[in-house]
Order: structure tokens, then C-alpha cells, then sequence
């Protein structure tokens, strides 16, 4: 997470960020592969758990991955309509803030019992998995928490446009949908990226805290860690984790770059 | 071809416009103004139903827009405001391919449309077709406004202070290319403004507005010599005689002025300036270089000796230039004639202060 804090602080010189996470992490994957770290505690405890490891990680994918994607289905609408109708968007962001403002591991907590209730009022509902514990109520905080990043950028990318370019728009003929198509689309689509990349990243983290209602993922390994006091196994949890963040983190500012609309990318020339 | 019926906007309890009725010919350039707040924008917002009328008709072509879809209505009427409103993300020919795309043009129509205008507004299409708008100076900007409204040829133009934000050297070269353009295009043209003398210089009729009402609608001619009320008599200023002579053009005021060539001899340039004070000096071509004083001479032996150089572009006025601008030149350069002279720099005569205030007479009638 330092490694994380201290490339956010530096985003003017991300090239050379880049450069030097990547180069680094790379060596050690190779050196992985070539056994030549065999010998150190972590690598061993990776070598007799290596079937859990990996059902972890793709459950800590599908976890952050899942209610990254929900968050963005639930959010970009959320964020229009905050843009567009000013009695929505106190309510939305009021809602949107407070939950953000409430501890990862409070909010698990708080739907574990509405959750069990409803799983024992509707016991076909466990059929699919849906219980207090477990991945149903990490799905549902992840959701919740991905939401503000998204809602916002979407609001304030809608909000940022020029009113001239949509009056402009409208005044030359665009009916309604060809104005939000042609104009706010693009002209909002980086900023709305940039709030995925920005719920994506801290999904990631918190999907880690959410192994302690038993939903999974790598922060399963330094739980067992810590409830062991085993640095090694902390250790097997915490570094998969930090790599996926800034896996993430690189893929999705690829992502925002690629949408970019030339004329808006700074310094064209 | 725009007719505004007892036309009324209400918001709540307020009346943005109230009341009013205004007609504007085919191919004659409507300029509204008024202070700010006297629902002059608001009044062209109305025509092309960006903003509903609460009451009363507006008829283009005999038609009630009102019975027209929006989004039809506005894509036969141009559209160019102050702040341009270029999108950002689409290059300079897909800006002014907008109203073409959307009436489905076939892709090379638009194209040569697109080079059309862009020439028509005197960029060169092979360097700003493909440019950004944050690459654009303000005035460059605002071209490309006004070549995007022009872009579908309609009949009708509406102006919502089209060269307000750009600094008064560059808004003059564009006010002064907008006469050019509609004296070959005759568009049908309603110009909102707030700058008196954009109005004066680019108006046929002045639709004069205070607090939603029309105070007085006619030519600038008669608007500055007899105004309908205190108001507009106020509003139009004590340098009505002086706004007045920018209706009126050189080109009628041009006299022969005393001319000698660099080559010719003493004799013959004593016999050209005659009882005068002093001569216009031309090259062999006929073009500007200076002017010589009688009483010089006398005590040179070559006209290029006794000449004092001018820089044609510094002093001398082009034939359509207004006697506005003469009575400028003349005060800030100190003559009492100044030079006129065509597009190849060649001196075709000069104008006098003389002939400038007895315009302003005539005008005061």
C-alpha cells in the first residue's frame, strides 16, 4: 500500500514510476520461475499452499472484479441522474459520501444480520449463496464503496462541460440523445474512467478486509498470518495483493488514456 | 421571412420579454440591442425554440415554428454564439460538418463544403481542417463558429454577439469580413449585441430593447438622427454625429488629389501642386510613397530629395473604409487630407477634413 501511496503522490513522472515498479516486480518473477528463491520462507510456504493460493486469487478477482463492474452498472446512471435533476443529487451523493465514510469492517459487520435474517426468512436464497457470511455481504460493502468514485466522476464529468458546447449542440439541430451521445459521452467518458480506476484500485484493498467475514480472496493468507503470527503468510497475502493494485491501477490508466479524445489530451500539437 | 407576433416570455413573475412584435426581411441583417437584461437573447433564443414562448407566434417563412419539430426548425436556421462552443474532442472540419451530418450529406458533399467555408472565412483549409479548438486563437475560434452556422447554407442566421470575445483589433477585421460575406451570401441575419457601434456598422435595422420591450426599430440612419425617446436617445449617446459617420463609406468623398511621380522633374512637380500646400509623391506603378511640400521645392534639385516617406498601411485608407476611420487618421495623424488608396496600394485620391464635416452637416439635417 506505501508502494501504492507513494506512486498516486508522483503522477507527473509516471513514466518513470512505471519503469521502476515494473522492473522490479519483473525481476522477482523471474527469479521465481527460475528457482532461484526456492529457498526463501515465503516461497516455501507458497509451494505447499499453491492450489489454495490460486483458488484464492481467482476469488479475490472475482470479488473486486464483480462489484467493480456492479458498482460501474449502478453508478454511471446514478451519476447522470445526480447531474441532470438537482433535487437527486443531494440525496445521491449524501448517501454516497456517508458510506464511504463508514470503516470497511463496520460495514461487513453491519450486513452480516439483515443478511442472515433474510437467508432464514428465505431459506432458498442460501441456495445461492446468499448468507450473513461470506461473499454475499463482501459483494454487496464492495458495491457500495465503488459507487462514490463513480458517481462523482460521472457527476462532475457531466457537470465540467462547457454549457456553450451543449447549447451549441442543441442549437444546431442535435436532438437530445445525439447531444448526450456525441458530445457528453466522449467529452465526460475520461473522467468517468478515471472514478472505475479509482473504485477498481481501492476494491482491490478492501476486498482483502472482507476475508474476515469469510468471503475469501488473498486477505484469507494474512488473516491465517496474523491469527498465526506467521510473517511469511502475511506476507504470501500482502505482496499478491499490492501487485494486483498496481496491475489494476496500470491497466485501467492505460484504459482512460485510450479514451482520451485527441483534441482533449493535454500538449497536442 | 421572421415575423415575431406579440411575443411574450415569462419566468415566474418575471418578464423576460414582453409583448413583442418585429419583422426582419429576407436578406437584411437585424441587430438586437440593449442593455443588459432586455431579453435580447432571450428573443433569439425564441426563433429557433431553444426557449418556448409563453405566449404569441414567431413565423419563419409564414410558417408557425411552433408546428415545426426543434430539432428541424434549428438545423435550417445557423447558429453562432459568443462563446463558440466548439467541441473540444472533434477537429475543425467535423465541427463545421455537424449540421451536414446530421441532415445525412454524402461524405464527400461535406468535405467540399467543409474546404468551401473554411476559405469563405479566409483559413486556409489545408492548415485547419485537421486542428483541435484548443489549438485555435479566439478569432480563429470564432470563424470556425461562424463557418459551422454557415455550414448547411441556411437562409437564416441567428448571432448571439458573434465577436464578443475576441480583442477590438481582431473583432473589427471580423466585423468587417461579416459585411463582406453577407453582401454575397444575403442571409437572413438577427445579431444580438450590446457594442452600439458593431451595431451601427453592421445593421440594416436596429431593433433597440429595454426591459423585454421594443423601444425602436429602424435603419441606424434614422435611429441616430431622430431617436424615438429619451431612452434611446440616451442609450445611443452624445457622439451620435460621430457613430453616424460610420454608416457612410469614403468611396463617394474620393477627390483627385495633386499627384507626382518620383521622376519627374521640379518643373513639372510645381506645375501638379499648382496654388496647394503640398502633392502626393507615386512610384511609376502608382503606388503611395510619400508626399512633397511646395514650399520644399524650391530648395531641392530631385523630388525624392524633398520627399517625406509615409508608410502606405500607417496612413493611407483603403476606398471602403468609413469616413469614420478618415476622421480618425486625420486627427491622430495630424493632416487635414488623407490619402485613399485601392487593394494594389495604388493612390486613388484622398479625402478631406472639409469634406468630412460638411458630411456630418449634411447628416445633422
Amino acid at each position: 500500500m506505501l508502494v501504492f501511496a507513494a506512486r498516486q503522490s508522483l503522477p507527473d513522472y509516471r513514466v518513470w514510476q512505471n519503469l521502476i515498479s515494473w522492473t522490479g516486480l519483473a525481476a522477482v518473477v523471474i527469479l521465481l520461475f527460475t528457482g532461484w528463491l526456492n529457498n526463501i520462507s515465503v516461497v516455501q510456504e507458497f509451494l505447499g499452499r499453491e492450489s489454495r493460493f490460486q483458488q484464492e486469487l481467482v476469488k479475490h478477482i472475482f470479488l473486486f472484479g464483480g462489484s467493480v463492474i456492479a458498482g460501474t452498472i449502478i453508478g454511471i446512471p446514478l451519476g447522470i441522474w445526480a447531474a441532470r435533476n438537482r433535487r437527486a443529487e443531494r440525496p445521491i451523493f449524501y448517501f454516497a459520501n456517508i458510506t464511504q465514510t463508514i470503516p470497511s469492517l463496520a460495514l461487513f459487520g453491519l450486513l452480516i444480520a439483515p443478511l442472515s435474517a433474510l437467508s432464514f426468512a428465505f431459506p432458498v436464497l442460501r441456495e445461492f449463496g446468499i448468507r450473513g457470511v461470506g461473499a454475499a455481504p463482501a459483494l454487496i460493502a464492495l458495491i457500495i464503496y465503488s459507487l462514490l468514485p463513480i458517481v462523482r466522476n460521472t457527476f462532475v464529468g457531466l457537470r465540467q462541460l462547457d454549457p456553450a458546447v451543449i447549447d451549441a449542440g442543441l442549437g444546431m439541430g442535435m436532438s437530445r440523445p445525439q447531444v448526450f451521445r456525441r458530445l457528453e459521452v466522449p467529452l465526460a467518458a475520461p473522467l468517468v474512467l478515471e472514478g472505475v480506476r479509482t473504485a477498481s484500485v481501492q476494491a482491490v484493498g478492501l476486498t482483502a478486509v472482507a476475508a474476515l467475514i469469510g468471503a475469501g480472496g488473498l486477505g484469507w493468507f494474512v488473516f491465517q498470518g496474523l491469527g498465526q503470527a506467521a510473517p511469511d503468510l502475511i506476507i504470501l497475502g500482502a505482496i499478491p495483493i499490492i501487485v494486483l493494485a498496481l496491475f489494476v491501477d496500470a491497466v485501467m490508466r492505460t484504459i482512460v488514456r485510450v479514451s482520451t479524445p485527441k483534441g482533449l489530451a493535454t500538449g497536442t500539437s | 421571412m421572421i415575423k415575431l407576433e406579440q411575443v411574450t416570455k415569462k419566468y415566474g413573475a418575471t418578464v423576460a420579454v414582453n409583448g413583442l412584435s418585429l419583422e426582419v426581411n429576407e436578406g437584411e441583417v437585424c441587430v438586437l440591442i440593449g442593455p443588459s437584461g432586455c431579453g435580447k437573447t432571450t428573443t433569439l433564443r425564441m426563433i429557433n425554440r431553444l426557449i418556448e414562448p409563453t405566449s404569441g407566434r414567431i413565423l419563419v417563412n409564414g410558417k408557425d415554428t411552433s408546428q415545426v419539430k426543434p430539432e428541424q426548425l434549428r438545423r435550417s436556421i445557423g447558429y453562432a454564439i459568443q462563446s463558440v462552443g466548439l467541441f473540444p474532442h472533434l477537429t475543425v472540419a467535423t465541427n463545421i460538418a455537424t449540421v451536414p451530418e446530421l441532415l445525412h450529406w454524402d461524405k464527400t458533399r461535406i468535405a467540399r463544403r467543409v474546404e468551401e467555408l473554411l476559405t469563405l472565412v479566409g483559413l486556409s483549409p489545408a492548415e485547419y481542417a485537421g486542428k483541435y479548438p484548443s489549438q485555435l486563437s479566439g478569432g480563429e475560434a470564432q470563424r470556425i463558429g461562424v463557418a459551422r452556422a454557415l455550414a448547411a447554407d441556411p437562409p437564416i442566421l441567428l448571432m448571439d454577439e458573434p465577436f464578443g470575445a475576441v480583442d477590438p483589433l481582431t473583432r473589427e477585421r471580423l466585423q468587417a469580413q461579416f459585411v463582406a460575406i453577407q453582401q454575397e451570401l444575403k442571409k437572413t441575419v438577427i445579431l444580438v449585441t450590446h457594442d452600439l457601434d458593431e451595431a451601427i456598422r453592421l445593421a440594416d435595422r436596429i431593433a433597440i430593447m429595454a426591459a423585454g420591450k421594443l423601444v425602436q426599430y429602424d435603419t441606424p440612419e434614422t435611429t441616430l438622427s431622430r431617436p424615438a425617446s429619451k431612452f434611446v436617445h440616451d442609450f445611443v449617446g452624445s457622439d451620435r454625429a460621430l457613430k453616424r459617420l460610420s454608416r457612410i463609406s469614403v468611396e463617394s468623398f474620393i477627390k483627385s488629389a495633386p499627384t507626382v511621380t518620383i521622376n519627374a522633374s521640379i518643373k513639372q512637380a510645381e506645375a501638379a501642386i499648382g496654388s496647394r500646400r503640398s502633392a502626393w509623391v507615386v512610384d511609376d506603378k502608382g503606388q503611395l510613397l510619400g508626399w512633397i511640400d511646395r514650399t520644399d521645392l524650391s530648395q531641392v534639385s530631385s523630388i525624392s530629395e524633398g520627399m517625406v516617406t509615409l508608410e502606405s498601411k500607417d496612413i493611407a485608407l483603403w476606398q471602403n473604409a468609413t469616413l469614420r476611420e478618415a476622421l480618425s487618421r486625420m486627427l491622430g495623424q495630424g493632416f487635414k487630407s488623407i490619402p485613399v488608396v485601392d487593394e494594389d496600394t495604388k493612390l486613388i485620391g484622398e479625402v478631406t477634413l472639409g469634406d468630412v464635416e460638411a458630411a456630418t452637416a449634411e447628416a445633422e439635417e
